[in-house]
């Protein structure tokens, strides 16, 4: 069992203390692992997990001994919820974060914009929740230890790393001694200062916004709902904005931008930090007392890697991007990279894929970074307008959102949605499958629709593909021993769903009866028929494995 | 609109930045321009506008 560690003095979490173990290197095993990821964080664990999912062992390497300080990435999506759900941990991170849908906006002192996202009885989880990140992260560990096909291995740290073309080569330090690790694959999830991309000579390119922002974390208890509030110009912070957000454990977290008068040192002594969140606490109107836990200094970047794949090497999360917080893509973002890795590493180092399955890793997720750019970035020039320009109208339509609908949109912060693979080569487009009034389109993620009382569509998917036919979309016990043979054709074990067909899950889906959609183990649709066969299933099926010819 | 409605905006656009007073004018005039925008049913027109109005104008200071 994990020990409570001295170092770091939380008012409400006992940092674990895993114990680092020798590594079975320095006794001579000179073993080829399948996969080694370097990073022991929420975007590494969820590599791992997915790949043992799969029945894909790997190594964990992390340089710490704990899961790391400070409560960091906090607002976890929907989408995000159901990849914890596959990956077996949506239990234990629903016990203990903090479910919201709404949000305010202040000008001034005025409440500007009701943020409302869209829920209802007929979703099982709610579109956001808070959660402190070690938390998370130590849910993830405890479900990797579970898997027993992960070998974590905690205060091994990467000192060099070596792309060979059939595998990876990485010399490791660790309290035992230093040792040659080799894999067959290597997943780059080791954060911001990545190693993997400094011993590769990779460097990450975009923009860097000019806003800064304290984050602030203080324990205080409070009746205030769970809900995203945000302040333009507040008595607290004139000329810039504040960010509040409520987690577990009476933790609030704080984020006020800093003038750009403001020296960085100065605003991050603990002398300023107190004075500063005590004028934001008074302006909440809250009476009591508060203690400060944990701060940093964040900047708001677009920037991200030309490519995700560099040979063996696979780049997760903020190793391959750094996006800006507003909206909370980054750690969103990050989890939706390992769900899309790891069954695509899964199925190569199985010999199912085709030659162009891993490389699709790229377009799909640095799309989705592009994506996050276009629309983080937008929300970022409103949070922190860089131009004097910029300032001018956001203010102006701060000042009209109260009474006019067109400038309360942009107060929208355009929160984290899963991104749809529609331009992946992975993906059967509509146009060769028939035309379709609604649902998820091909390369959308599924809808979690509601089954019946207890049970949700997520619920019933298999590990790997899963075809989910409606109605009357495969009648006979002949026409099943078909379509499973196409998939086994394709050389995969394809979970066939047979659901009745004029069910709201049928509507949401978009399906007809006699309709089918083919749903990849990531959750995203990458094919959808009015009517199924076992030719187009195959077909299908090879494609969304990479397997046309190279 | 007919001539004599545009001279009647132009009178009360006038009327109206004598009113909000010259601390209150840029943003007075940045909420118009929002609201215009909004209402102008063609995006095109709008851009248009937009070119028109910085087109001519004397050097800022320091240009």
């Amino acid at each position: 069992m994990p020990r409570p560690r001295g170092q770091a003095q939380s008012l409400y979490y006992d940092y674990p203390h895993y114990v680092s173990a020798p590594a079975p290197e320095l006794g001579g095993d000179a073993v080829r692992h399948a996969v080694a990821i370097v990073g022991a964080g929420p975007v590494g664990l969820c590599a791992a997990l997915t790949l043992a999912r799969h029945g894909v062992p790997s190594v964990v390497l992390d340089a710490k001994s704990s899961v790391g300080e400070g409560s960091r990435a906090i607002c976890i999506a929907r989408h995000s919820v159901e990849i914890f759900q596959q990956l077996g941990v949506a239990g234990r991170f629903l016990g203990k974060a903090l479910p919201w849908t709404d949000g305010t906006s202040y000008y001034r002192e005025r409440p500007v914009y009701r943020l409302r996202m869209p829920h209802g009885p007929d979703e099982r989880y709610y579109p956001m929740y808070n959660l402190q990140q070690q938390y998370i992260e130590q849910f993830l560990v405890e479900a990797v230890q579970a898997t027993g096909r992960v070998d974590l291995r905690w205060g091994h740290a990467l000192d060099t790393l070596q792309l060979a073309d059939d595998e990876a080569v990485l010399e490791v330090e660790s309290p035992q001694g230093r040792y040659r690790l080799r894999a067959s694959y290597l997943v780059a999830a080791d954060g911001a200062h990545s190693r993997v991309r400094q011993q590769l000579g990779l460097k990450l390119a975009g923009a860097a916004y000019e806003g800064r922002y304290v984050i602030v974390d203080v324990q205080m208890r409070s009746d205030y709902p769970t809900e995203r509030r945000a302040f333009f110009d507040p008595v607290a912070n004139r000329g810039a904005t504040i960010l509040v957000h409520r987690q577990p454990d009476d933790i609030w977290r704080i984020d006020y931008q800093l003038r750009d008068d403001e020296d960085e040192q100065e605003a991050l002594s603990e002398r300023e930090i107190r004075a500063r969140v005590g004028a934001i606490v008074a302006m909440l109107g809250e009476r009591a007392p508060w203690q400060l836990e944990w701060w940093s200094l964040y900047k708001a970047y677009t920037l991200c890697l030309e490519d995700y794949r560099h040979g063996r090497a696979l780049f997760a999360g903020d190793a391959a991007h750094l996006v800006p917080i507003f909206g909370v893509r980054g750690l969103n973002s990050g989890l939706a990279d390992a769900a899309d890795l790891g069954w695509k590493l899964a199925m190569q180092l199985q010999g199912r894929a085709g030659p162009h399955l891993l490389d699709s890793y790229t377009p799909e997720r640095r799309g989705a970074t592009l994506d996050v750019f276009a629309q983080a970035g937008r929300s970022t020039r409103f949070m922190t307008p860089p131009t004097r320009g910029e300032r001018l109208v956001r203010d102006a339509a701060l000042s009209l959102a109260a009474d006019h609908d067109c400038a309360r949109r942009l107060l929208d912060p355009r929160q984290s949605q899963p991104y749809s693979y529609a331009a992946s080569p992975l993906t059967t487009p509509d146009d060769e499958c028939g035309a379709f009034a609604g649902g998820p389109r091909p390369g959308m993620a599924l809808a979690n629709a509601r089954l019946d009382d207890d049970t949700f569509l997520l619920d019933d998917l298999g590990r790997e593909f899963t075809l989910l036919a409606f109605g009357d979309a495969v009648p006979e016990d002949a026409d099943r021993a078909a379509l499973t043979a196409a998939a086994r054709d394709a050389g995969i074990d394809l979970a066939l769903r047979c659901l009745p067909a004029g069910t709201p899950a049928a509507a949401r889906c978009g399906v007809g009866a006699g309709g089918a959609l083919l749903v990849r183990p990531d959750r995203h649709v990458c094919a959808r028929w009015r009517n199924i066969d076992a030719a187009r299933l195959r077909e299908a099926l090879r494609r969304a494995l990479g397997q046309w010819p190279a | 609109m007919t001539p004599d409605e545009f001279e009647h905006a132009y009178e009360r656009l006038a009327a109206a930045l004598d009113a909000v007073g010259e601390a209150n004018e840029t943003l007075f005039l940045v909420r118009l321009a929002l609201l215009l925008a909004d209402a102008c049913p063609d995006p095109a027109a709008f851009a248009a506008a937009l070119e028109a109005a910085q087109a001519g104008l004397p050097p800022a200071d320091g240009a």
